[in-house]
């Protein structure tokens, strides 16, 4: 083991412990602003991530941090990574938000956007767990001024 | 939405949606609403579509375009790819409507006419003389459209001269068409050799409107009747594909 390699013990909200070479986990803008203000203990907390969404985190983490690996493998691995259940990409996007990594947000993102571009406005209220909270008469007048997005 | 956390997640989620998705969820709620019509969300959007092929759109002013005219300048400054109608690239400026992308430019120091994709700021000299269409030392105006995968260029009001291409060959051939001629000349860009061949029948799209790039803060009711948008979104042309 070089001298220069640190490593971080990350904990999540369940309690599990990971331990993860500091050039990895620095990843996360969130832990890089910690590491970078000497303010890290021994161990960070993660209150907003759980074990389950870590695992898949540092799984993404060490394939993108890969020396010389190619752009065609990266991108054959990120296709596989989120090919998972909604629930998980969904919890991915709160990990990524809260470890500020904008480069997995961003793809995570894309996916789900490419899951329910194809989507009614009335599958999107239901998938989102949202209420309409237009009258008929305001849903009908936008609908009305944009009967092309319709077809 | 709980199941997002919170709503700067939602709305970097429809950041990443097509053009069409965005403005059908329009009527989601009033909250994503509220988001698709805010001016940070359509520059967020125009930057993620970067590099992606274009929705394009033929916009025609509604009546009460002239009472609204500055409003719709103000709206058009923000986005590096619309052009006003004078619109000045050093020697040349803007003589066509826009089209799939593309926009003819008139170089008063040559007098060239050159094709320019306004997303890769590329230029193709088109290899025809405009002199003819000059009139009382006016400049020229061409009118751009897609027909059939082709791109028509004409020159004049009268329509006497098109030039139409074929995408599928990276913009390498074109073709000289004369409406009161019967047959087409396909001209070689490479080597300028040009040759006959029967005309097809032209049902050109020639629009006297703008077809232009719009990102969604341009798909506003007030100021644009949007026509024809169907017909284009499932036969957006990729601009790589022309230069």
């Amino acid at each position: 083991m070089s001298s220069s390699t640190k490593f971080l013990t990350l904990k999540t909200n369940d309690k599990e412990e990971f331990v993860l070479d500091e050039a990895i986990a620095i990843r996360s803008q969130t832990i890089k602003n910690m590491v970078e203000d000497d303010c890290v203990s021994n161990v960070i907390p993660l209150p907003n991530v759980d074990s389950k969404t870590m695992i898949k985190v540092i799984e993404y983490w060490k394939k993108h941090s890969e020396e010389g690996i190619s752009k065609d493998k990266l991108m054959d691995f990120d296709k596989a990574f989120v090919k998972v259940d909604q629930s998980i990409l969904y919890a991915l996007i709160l990990a990524a938000n809260f470890l500020n990594d904008a480069e997995m947000l961003d793809m995570i993102c894309q996916e789900v956007a490419n899951r329910i571009k194809g989507k009614t406005p009335e599958e999107i209220r239901k998938e989102f767990n949202i209420e309409n909270d237009f009258t008929p008469e305001e849903e009908e007048e936008i609908r009305n001024e944009n009967v092309w997005a319709f077809e | 939405m709980e199941k997002y956390g919170n709503e700067y997640i939602t709305s970097e989620i429809i950041s990443w949606l097509p053009v069409k998705s965005i403005v059908r969820f329009k009527c989601v709620c009033k909250a994503w609403n509220t988001w698709i019509e805010h001016p940070n969300f359509s520059k967020l959007q125009l930057a993620r579509s970067q590099g992606l092929t274009r929705l394009l759109f033929e916009l025609y002013p509604c009546k009460s375009y002239r009472s609204k005219k500055k409003k719709k300048q103000r709206r058009l400054e923000r986005y590096s790819l619309e052009f006003t109608r004078r619109f000045y690239f050093e020697d040349m400026f803007i003589c066509s409507n826009h089209c799939n992308g593309l926009v003819c430019l008139y170089s008063s120091k040559d007098g060239q006419v050159y094709l320019f994709n306004v997303s890769t700021r590329e230029f193709k000299a088109l290899p025809v003389s405009v002199e003819g269409v000059r009139k009382n030392s006016m400049d020229p105006r061409l009118y751009l459209g897609f027909d059939k995968g082709k791109l028509i260029v004409r020159c004049g009001r009268s329509g006497e001269n098109v030039i139409c291409n074929d995408p599928k060959k990276d913009f390498t051939e074109f073709v000289d068409y004369h409406s009161d001629d019967i047959s087409e000349k396909v001209v070689i860009l490479e080597t300028e050799e040009r040759t006959d061949r029967p005309t097809e029948t032209l049902d050109a799209v020639l629009a006297t409107a703008s077809i232009i790039n719009a990102p969604t803060s341009l798909l506003n009711p007030e100021l644009f009747r949007i026509v024809h948008v169907s017909s284009f979104v499932d036969n957006v042309i990729p601009l790589t594909s022309l230069f």
